[in-house]
């Protein structure tokens, strides 16, 4: 993924969708822009910050942990 | 879908969709009770069994629990097994069984789930690729009560995706149980949900577009093709299209008598 690092000050980024991974990012975005570069449909998610849901155009800072949780269900 | 003085029982699995259906009934002021049935996948039935309980006893609410273990000695993926049907089928056929049977006995007068629009329209697509015409005849939000013991079933949130139940569930506090069933794993409803938010990404409303207008434009004509006469079984006299039930015929390839009684515990 791009701009990821190994440590440091850095965007913690949980991914459930739908096993999880976590993703270190080294700058500030926007949420549709981390969900472009995780290569994930919109639709398909939500992105929570402590709690609160994140609409796309909300912006995510270098020191930031955010879950991004799948919603498909199946079966 | 239910009137002021319905008697609804919900069928929780411990998911985002039968969680918030079940909260959002009791809101309403329905008196809503739960059931949740065990199916025996480890960890998984565990945790969503347990998350069920903690749900119903942090609202007051009352939960009635079934367990496969407990009623057919082995879970869902030896039944499946067993008779040759891929879990989710195996699933399908003894959630619909028991729901069925146990408002019945109860006296729950409605059966509701918690469907969205997008199992709805994944459902939809998948019928109409394989021209499924007897599933796309039954087909519906509302199945109504016949009168040989069919319980109506309803499914309250079919036009609201999935994304906007998990929202629900967030914005609302309820936990949920996130991990998906690890049975369902490469199922295709999944593979037509992920097609459909590709198509919803890029021409909104498409998935309600699609089973509204199925609804609304198209079912009839099924249905008019598929008339289905349902009788009672001969073993559980459950309604069936058939002399005995799939369900029936399930328990004897299990060599499993007929189930006399429902083994139900209170949570």
């Amino acid at each position: 993924m791009p701009g990821c690092v190994a440590g440091g000050e850095n965007l913690r980024v949980r991914v459930q969708a739908p096993r999880e991974t976590e993703h270190l990012v080294d700058r500030g975005m926007k949420v549709y822009r981390l969900l472009e570069q995780l290569r994930l449909n919109p639709e398909s998610v939500l992105v929570i910050r402590d709690g609160q849901l994140l609409t796309g155009d909300d912006w995510l800072e270098p020191d930031d942990e955010v879950v991004v949780r799948s919603v498909i269900s199946g079966g | 879908m239910l009137s002021p003085d319905s008697r609804p029982v919900v069928m929780v699995s411990g998911g985002k969709d039968s969680l918030v259906l079940w909260e959002v009934l009791n809101h309403l002021g329905y008196p809503a009770h739960g059931l949740h049935l065990d199916q025996g996948i480890g960890d998984y039935s565990r945790d969503s069994r347990r998350r069920c309980q903690e749900f119903a006893r942090e609202r007051g609410f009352s939960l009635h629990l079934l367990s496969l273990p407990d009623i057919l000695g082995c879970g869902i993926q030896e039944v499946a097994r067993v008779d040759g049907r891929k879990p989710c089928a195996a699933c399908g056929l003894i959630k619909r069984h028991f729901f069925n049977r146990f408002a019945r006995e109860r006296g729950y007068d409605v059966v509701a789930t918690g469907h969205n629009l997008d199992d709805e329209a994944a459902t939809l697509l998948g019928n109409l690729l394989r021209w499924q015409t007897g599933y796309l005849a039954r087909q519906t939000p509302v199945l109504p009560a016949s009168g040989i013991g069919l319980v109506p079933r309803v499914k309250p949130l079919y036009r609201l995706t999935e994304r906007e139940t998990s929202s629900f569930a967030v914005l609302h506090g309820i936990e949920y149980v996130v991990e998906e069933c690890p049975l369902a794993a490469g199922a295709r409803s999944i593979i037509y949900k992920q097609a459909l938010n590709d198509l919803e990404r890029h021409s909104p409303g498409t998935k309600l577009q699609l089973y509204q207008g199925f609804l609304e434009r198209a079912r009839h004509r099924f249905q008019e093709e598929e008339r289905v006469e349902l009788g009672p079984c001969s073993q559980c006299g459950q309604p069936t299209s058939l002399e005995t039930c799939a369900f029936c015929h399930l328990l004897q390839r299990l060599a499993i008598e007929p189930l006399p009684v429902l083994p139900i515990s209170e949570a």
